[in-house]
Order: structure tokens, then C-alpha cells, then sequence
């Protein structure tokens, strides 16, 4: 990655409390995001990856902890803000779109009163034309009448609609950085169809860059310049998407995308990979995905893998090819 | 618009059968009215004209229509048994009750619901401790008790308040609240604390919600994200709220008797003693109109504020 | 599915763990501490009672509280301690018979009307328990007492005293909270697939909502049950407090609490102070008790305050 990043992330780690004391859900991860990118993160549930988008905007609460060497964005550093410049940045300059639209908006506000709340947050306008900017979102993010989603409440519009004014949410103050915190999983296959087609469209005329949250290989690949694959709260591997389907390095990658159904003559058995993600808090002393991969040798159970580069495709895995 | 309606329409219904009800109720009564005016040894002659002036011997369900019909048309006659205008003894009573339930109901509003939303935003503080106390104490003491501690250790003693009695608005605004301030605090107590904790849970309810992250995630400023809360959280203790309004009456007819107040407590408990059958009739309907009124505007308050209910068909 | 047959086998949701919950916070052990009392107190009345609670010794009037009289005489000579302890008897009585009479019809009337949700029976039953949930119960019982009377009613061979009308008005009021709180849990239960399951079997609907369903609202019907024994013992102590409860000389906490009345200005502070407290504590102690029971079988769910408002 060249050029000057505009979120520059260093073994970020966050821990909540349990019956057993504190236990990490992220273990130490780090990504840089230039402008204009497209960063796709990936993993199943329970990798950890939405709890640390969370962390990027400061939202995890206390009693959860939230730890890096380094978290900055676009030079701010993140850690030591003050709660109203952080609030300040949200929206701002970076913006998160969540899961699903049915519970991310406010069921006793209008939409119109939502978005004009957020805008006026963080910009002084007069009413007039603050509307005006409202109503322009709305067609940005491909709803018709946009006067009448303003008036609508959220139940009463359907769920694409929903994702869409989320967007237009996220988006009304012009933020550099969206964060899209696996936007369509709660949305019919047609609508996630058409959802992508925004990003995509949003990416080109604003400019935007990107952070793309999912377990969907496929909407990665689709959106994403570059992707980061995360198991366990660890980053397993990490590159250029091309790079990453053409030639997976990491056990875990390579059987991620075996295990995508595919269309073709011969009729074969869904590939499973056995086992189950570790529980968080679990002792891992050595690669996390040791237990399920069918490669794995001592050094793998006992030591955590160190990080290997061969350009811009790096990879955690003793077994990689240098 | 339908839909509320039909809810007051319901609530008109559920009146009706529940006054029809009542009627049949105080028929249950061991002596005839006849004998109680008349005297134990009145002859079957006399009674049967009593009852036949009076209406008495008609079916029961004519004796009901005629009895409702006289309410509609604002005709509250005279009791059969005391010969007193019923009316004149409801309008004298009736004002009090009422001044001394909103008194405490504004009490415990403007308490309750400041010192809930406190509590949710403290949550597990010191705070929060110390109303949960407080709410547990306030649920649980019985007002009668806690009125008569407040006339012997606060009234007397320190002379700020009156020890009892109703002091009528003609001699003077000071001496008139002053009267009804002991009444109306402990009246309202209880409501303080179901209303704070229910303002509590519901406050802390919201906030957990998925649409608070999203106003954080957003920046709005922590103001307005209490408000995006505090809307939500607002309809259910709305409704409880109204619903205590109607609870209320009962409850104060106790505390009346407490703290001598001349409300419709003395009517209705003279009304026992003299077994006057119609007043005690009429002071129960209205007070049951009330509170059926109160359940409609918690249900009416309900769907206003939550634009989901409203709108059923969606 | 597998799952909801687990459930099917677990039975009722209150298990041994939920009782070590139930002890294991601080409040709600206090509560069943109280309640525990108070049940002992009603119970062994003329065991712990160091004095006969209506024996009049007018020269023994208004003793402040002493060795001989932990709590002092009232204005008859009489020892309040025992009043205490006997007045357990009619706040228990009253609250509990009051709740025993409605649970039957309430939890019919719900399990009824969850499983066959939708229907007409359905409607009817709702509505009429709206109609019976319009009624303001203190000032419809103060009403019904003051109209029927406070005397013993000779129905052939029954003498029916006073707190026998309560608990009939109180129970037959009681219906409606533990109906609605039964049909909430018995109408989600009515669509599990389990559910659906045993009609495929063939299973009668009387025999699926009696062990299928029953089982699972008991936990919730108790838990407001406890809540309404704590409204019935305030409500009783209301009534006896202005004279429609229990009569004279039987002893009743709210009827004592009446009694000061005329003495509290002279500054005999036990005639008000024990029977008050007394009230007090044991409403606290089964709001406690059913705070803590609902912790412990589900910590989200919602019941009703009922009557006490």
C-alpha cells in the first residue's frame, strides 16, 4: 500500500469482561486503508471482525477495552481524543452503516427528522437548506420521492429503502471513510444485489473510501480492491483480492473459498471444513486455526505464526510458501 | 383514526355493562329500602307503596334504564333513602378528591420521571442505588401508615402543616394547598416510585437498543441521543402513568380518611353507615367512569406515541 | 425442533438452579426471609402469642412497650405483640385466598384463550376480561362490603364473616392480571412446533394445553401470584383500616392501624407504629420474594402490579 493512509491501525486489540476475567475478542490486528480504497474484511461469526469496526469509531462501550499501539485517522490520533471530538469525527469523517435496518433506525422519528439531525450535528445550515440536502441524499442513494421518505417512519418503509436511507444517513455529512458493517446480510438476495450496486456507484461519485464488512466472499470480491481475512480475532492473511482468490495462502483462505457452492459438471459433496471457531477466551498458544487444519504440525499448535510478505499478500501460517 | 375509535366506543360499552353490573350489585342489599326508611315494623301495606312510589317494584332492568337515563340527563334526584339531593352531595365532595389526586398525580410525574431517567444514565451508581431504595420503601409502605407518621412526626411537632382537614380554596390559596400538601405527598409517593422504575427499565430498555448505536455512530451529541431514548422509552410509562391516574381515586378515598378530608371518601363511607344505596351507586360509577376513562387515554397515549401500534395495517 | 422438545421434557421453567438464584441475591433471600415470618407467625399464632390477643384487662391501658409487653397494650389493656402476630392471620388469609380463588379461572381463562388465539372464543373471553379488568377494585369492594354489610351472612349451615366477602370480590377482581399474564405465555406457546407436532399425533387439545402448555405458565402465574398476595394484604389492611375489613375484636393489622388513630396524638407511638411496620414488612417482603422469583425463572420478563396500581 503506498501513499499516505487514512486509517492506520496497530495491534488493536479489545476485550470484554467474562465469568473468567477478561478475554480478548480481538487479538492484536493491524490494517492501513488508503484513500479511495476498498478494504473488504472477512470472516465468519465470531472472528471478531465487526467488534473491531466498533473499536475504529470508539463505540465499544465500557466494560469492554479497547487497546492499539497505534489507531489513527487521517493523522487524528484516535486514542487519546476527548469524547466530543471523537463524537465530532463520527459522522464526519467517518460513518458506519450497520446490519439491519429494521433496528438501526429510530422507530419514533421520521426518517427525514433522522437524517436532519445528523447533518445538522455536524453542519450549521439553514432549514431550507439543509431539506435540500436531504432530499439530495435520498436520490444519491437511489430512493424515489425522496419528500415522502422524509415523512415516512421507518416501519413503514421496506427493507431496501431502509438500508438505503441508512446510507444516505451515514453519508449526508460527507464522511471520508465509510465503514460498512455487513450491510446487506439482513436483506433479500435481489435487494443485497442492489445494495452492492450503490457501494459501487457511491465509491466512484463521492470518492469514498471504503471498509466492507462480511462473511460473503462473493459481495467481497465484487466491491473490494483488497482484503483482509480474519480468524479468531487474528488476521490470517491479507491482500489484493485478485491475489487472494487466484492464490491463497492460508489454509483457512483456501478452504473459505472451497467452500463456496459452485456451479459445475461434475456433481461433488459440499466441502465442509470440520470443526468449530474457538471460543473467545479459549488458550491458544499457538496458530488459532491449528486445530481444524488438516496441515497443521507441532510448530503450528505451539507457536503463533509470525507474518510473512511477498509484496503485498502477506499471510500468518508456518506452512505458507515464502 | 379507525382504530381509536373503535377503542372508545369498546370503552363506552365496557362502561355500560360494568354500570349494569353495579346496578345489580347494590340490589344484593339485605333489608329492602323500604324497611330502612321506613322502620323494621312497617306493614307489607307501606312497603308496597313505598316501592311502587318509588319505582322499586318495576323489573330491574327497568329500574336501570331509568337510572341511567336520569345520569345522561344530568337528573340525579333525591336518595330514596336519605331524601337528599344527590347531586348537590357529588358536587360538594367531588371537586376535592379531584384537586387532591391531580395534586399528587403532578407530584409524582414531575419526581418520577426526571429522577427514572437519572437513574438509567447512572445505572449501577450511587444514584441509581438510592432511588431503587427509595422506590422499594415508596411501593411497599401502606399510605394510611405513612400519613399518620407524617401528622405525628412532621405536622405537629414543627406546626407547618395542618394535622387533618380540608382548608376550601374561600380562605385563602396559601392555607387551601397548604391543607392538601401532606395528602397529596403521600398519595403520590407510591406512584413516584412505580413510575421512576418503570421509567428506569424502560429508559434503559431504549438505550440498548440497535437505532442508539446508530445515533452514536452518526455523532449526534449526547443530548439528543437521550431524547432518541427518552421517546421510546416515554410510551409505556405514558401508559402506566394514565392508568395510575385511575388507581388513584381508590387509593385516595383511604388517604382521605387519614389526613379528615372531606372528599368523596366522607360521602361515600356516610353513605355506608346510613345505607344510602343510591349515593354509595352513584359515587362508585363515577369513580369506575374515571378509571375506565384513564385505561382508554393509556391505550389512546400508547398508540399515539408508538407510530407502530397506530398504524395496524402496515 | 429438537430444542423444543428438550423444552417439552425440561417441564416448568422454575429449576433447582433457579431457586439457588432466587437465594443468591440479597433482596430476594430477605424477601423470602419475610415471607417465611409472616407465614410462621400466621401459622403458629397461638404458639408464639404470649397473651390471648382479645383478652380485655382495663387496668393494663396504654402501657408503653416493657418486659411483660414487648409492644406495649392498647386502649382495652391488650397485649400487642399477640394482636401483631394474630393479625398475620386474616392479612395471610385474605391474600392468599383471594389469589387461590382466582388462579384457576385466570389460568383457564389465558390458556384458552392463548391456544386458540384468533378465534371467536378467543375474543369473547379477552373482551369480558377487559370488562372485569374496568373495575376499580378498593373503591368496588369498599362499595360491595359497605352495601352488603359487615356482618356474618347465614347461608344455611355457613356463617360467611367478613373476610370471606373480601376474598371472593378480591379474587373473582384477581382474575383478569393472571389471566392476561397466562395468555401471554400460553399464546406464544400455542405456534411452537412442538405444539403443532402433537396435534399431528393426535393429540386432544384439552390433554396439549394441559401438560404442554400449563406447565410452561406456571412459572410466570406464580410470580405474579406473590404480587397479588402483596396487593391483597395492602387491600385488606385498607379496609379494615376504615372499618369494612376484618371486625373488631379480631385482631388485623389495619384495623389496629384504625384504632390508633384516636391515640396518636397522645403520644402512645406503639399503637400505630407495630401494626404499621408490620403491613410494611410483609408487602415488602412478597414484592421481594416475587421480584426475586421472576429473576430467577426469566430476568426479562414483565408482570403486572395488578390492583394495587
Amino acid at each position: 500500500m503506498t501513499g499516505t493512509a487514512l486509517l492506520e491501525v496497530a495491534d488493536l486489540r479489545v476485550a470484554f469482561p467474562s465469568a473468567a476475567g477478561m478475554v480478548e475478542a480481538v487479538r492484536g490486528i493491524d490494517l492501513a486503508i488508503a484513500p479511495g480504497e476498498a478494504v473488504g474484511l472477512l470472516g465468519e461469526s465470531g472472528s471478531g471482525k465487526s467488534v473491531s469496526s466498533l473499536a475504529l469509531m470508539r463505540l465499544v462501550a465500557a466494560p469492554g477495552r479497547v487497546r492499539a499501539s497505534k489507531l489513527a485517522f487521517d493523522g487524528h490520533d484516535l486514542l487519546t481524543l476527548g469524547d466530543g471530538a471523537m463524537q465530532a469525527l463520527r459522522g464526519r469523517a467517518m460513518a458506519m452503516v450497520f446490519q439491519d435496518p429494521q433496528t438501526a433506525l429510530n422507530p419514533a422519528f421520521r426518517v427525514g427528522s433522522q437524517l436532519l439531525h445528523v447533518l445538522r450535528a455536524h453542519e450549521r445550515l439553514a432549514p431550507a437548506v439543509a431539506r435540500n440536502r436531504v432530499h439530495e441524499i435520498l436520490e444519491l442513494v437511489g430512493l424515489p420521492d425522496p419528500p415522502r421518505v422524509m415523512r415516512a417512519y421507518p416501519h413503514e418503509l421496506s427493507g431496501g429503502m431502509r438500508q438505503r436511507a441508512l446510507i444516505g444517513m451515514a453519508l449526508i455529512a460527507r464522511p471520508r471513510l465509510l465503514i460498512a458493517d455487513e450491510p446487506t446480510t439482513a436483506l433479500d438476495v435481489t435487494v443485497q444485489a442492489q445494495i452492492v450496486d450503490l457501494f459501487r456507484r457511491l465509491r466512484r461519485e463521492l470518492d469514498l473510501t471504503l471498509l466492507f464488512i462480511t462473511h460473503n466472499l462473493d459481495l467481497m470480491a465484487e466491491l473490494c480492491d483488497r482484503a483482509l481475512v480474519m480468524y479468531a480475532g487474528l488476521i490470517v492473511e491479507a491482500g489484493p483480492v485478485e491475489a487472494l482468490f487466484a492464490a491463497p495462502r492460508h489454509p483457512y483462505t483456501r478452504m473459505l473459498l472451497e467452500c463456496v457452492p459452485r456451479l459445475e459438471p461434475e456433481r461433488r459433496a459440499l466441502t465442509v471444513i470440520r470443526g468449530m471457531p474457538p471460543r473467545p477466551g479459549a488458550a491458544l498458544p499457538g496458530c488459532p486455526f491449528a486445530p481444524r487444519c488438516p496441515g497443521a504440525d507441532d510448530r503450528c499448535r505451539t507457536s503463533r505464526p509470525l507474518e510473512q510478505r511477498r509484496g503485498e499478500h502477506r499471510v500468518a501460517c508456518w506452512q505458507a510458501a515464502p | 383514526m379507525g382504530n381509536a375509535l373503535r377503542r372508545v366506543a369498546f370503552s363506552g360499552f365496557v362502561l355500560f355493562v360494568v354500570s349494569l353490573l353495579l346496578f345489580f350489585l347494590t340490589r344484593a342489599i339485605p333489608v329492602s329500602p323500604a324497611r330502612i326508611v321506613l322502620g323494621a315494623d312497617a306493614t307489607e301495606e307501606q312497603v308496597a307503596v313505598f316501592d311502587r312510589d318509588l319505582g322499586l317494584d318495576r323489573p330491574v332492568l327497568v329500574q336501570y334504564a331509568g337510572w341511567i337515563g336520569g345520569i345522561l340527563r344530568g337528573e340525579l334526584g333525591n336518595s330514596y333513602i336519605t331524601n337528599r339531593p344527590l347531586g348537590a352531595q357529588i358536587a360538594q365532595s367531588f371537586p376535592i378528591t379531584l384537586e387532591l389526586v391531580c395534586l399528587a398525580f403532578a407530584f409524582a410525574l414531575i419526581v418520577a420521571i426526571p429522577l427514572g431517567v437519572l437513574s438509567a444514565l447512572n445505572a449501577g451508581r450511587a444514584v441509581d442505588h438510592a432511588a431503587r431504595l427509595f422506590a422499594v420503601i415508596g411501593v411497599s409502605i401502606p399510605g394510611f401508615w405513612l400519613g399518620l407518621l407524617l401528622i405525628v412526626q412532621l405536622a405537629v411537632p414543627t406546626g407547618l402543616f395542618p394535622p387533618g382537614g380540608y382548608v376550601p380554596l374561600s380562605r385563602g390559596l396559601g392555607a387551601h394547598l397548604n391543607s392538601l400538601m401532606l395528602p397529596a405527598f403521600t398519595l403520590g409517593i407510591h406512584y413516584v416510585a412505580v413510575l421512576s422504575r418503570l421509567t428506569r427499565s424502560s429508559m434503559l430498555d431504549a438505550l440498548s437498543q440497535d437505532y442508539i448505536r446508530t445515533a452514536r455512530a452518526m455523532g449526534l451529541p449526547a443530548p439528543l441521543v437521550w431524547l432518541y431514548a427518552f421517546k421510546n422509552a416515554a410510551a409505556p410509562v405514558v401508559g402506566v402513568a394514565a392508568m395510575s391516574f385511575g388507581y388513584c381515586f381508590g387509593w385516595a378515598l383511604i388517604i382521605e380518611q387519614v389526613f379528615n378530608i372531606a372528599g368523596l371518601s366522607r360521602a361515600l363511607l356516610t353513605g355506608i353507615r346510613e345505607r344510602d344505596y343510591p349515593l354509595i351507586q352513584l359515587i362508585t360509577l363515577i369513580i369506575t367512569a374515571i378509571f375506565i376513562a384513564a385505561n382508554l387515554a393509556a391505550d389512546l397515549l400508547n398508540r399515539a406515541l408508538n407510530p407502530r401500534l397506530g398504524a395496524a395495517t402496515q | 425442533m429438537t430444542a423444543d422438545i428438550d423444552r417439552l421434557a425440561a417441564g416448568p421453567s422454575t429449576t433447582r438452579s433457579g431457586l439457588r438464584l432466587l437465594l443468591a441475591s440479597p433482596t430476594s433471600a430477605m424477601g423470602a426471609a419475610i415471607v417465611l415470618a409472616v407465614v410462621a407467625m400466621a401459622a403458629l399464632a397461638p404458639l408464639l402469642a404470649p397473651y390471648d390477643p382479645t383478652a380485655i384487662d382495663l387496668g393494663r391501658k396504654l402501657l408503653a412497650p416493657s418486659a411483660a409487653h414487648w409492644m406495649g397494650t392498647d386502649q382495652a389493656g391488650r397485649d400487642l405483640l399477640s394482636r401483631v402476630i394474630w393479625g398475620a392471620r386474616p392479612s395471610l388469609t385474605v391474600g392468599v385466598g383471594a389469589v387461590l380463588l382466582g388462579m384457576p379461572l385466570g389460568v383457564a381463562i389465558g390458556i384458552v384463550s392463548g391456544f386458540y388465539r384468533g378465534s371467536l372464543l378467543e375474543e369473547a373471553l379477552m373482551r369480558s376480561i377487559e370488562v372485569l379488568a374496568s373495575i376499580p377494585l378498593l373503591v368496588w369492594a369498599i362499595a360491595i362490603v359497605g352495601v352488603i354489610g359487615v356482618g356474618p351472612i347465614r347461608l344455611g349451615p355457613l356463617v360467611i364473616v367478613n373476610e370471606v366477602k373480601i376474598i371472593v370480590i378480591l379474587g373473582v377482581l384477581y382474575v383478569p392480571a393472571i389471566a392476561r399474564v397466562t395468555y401471554a405465555v400460553a399464546s406464544g406457546e400455542a405456534k411452537a412446533d412442538y405444539v403443532r407436532a402433537r396435534r399431528v399425533q393426535g393429540v386432544g387439545d384439552a390433554t396439549i394445553m394441559v401438560s404442554d402448555i400449563l406447565p410452561n405458565c406456571l412459572s410466570p402465574v406464580i410470580v405474579q401470584a406473590t404480587l397479588l398476595i402483596a396487593a391483597g394484604i395492602l387491600i385488606e389492611a385498607s379496609l379494615s383500616f376504615i372499618g369494612l375489613g376484618v371486625q373488631p375484636p379480631q385482631p388485623s393489622w389495619g384495623g389496629m392501624l384504625g384504632e390508633s388513630r384516636g391515640f396518636i396524638f397522645g403520644g402512645e407511638w406503639w399503637m400505630s407504629a407495630f401494626p404499621g411496620a408490620a403491613i410494611s414488612l410483609a408487602v415488602i417482603g412478597f414484592n421481594l420474594f416475587g421480584d426475586g422469583l421472576r429473576d430467577s425463572a426469566d430476568p426479562r420478563a414483565v408482570t403486572r402490579h395488578g390492583p394495587m396500581g
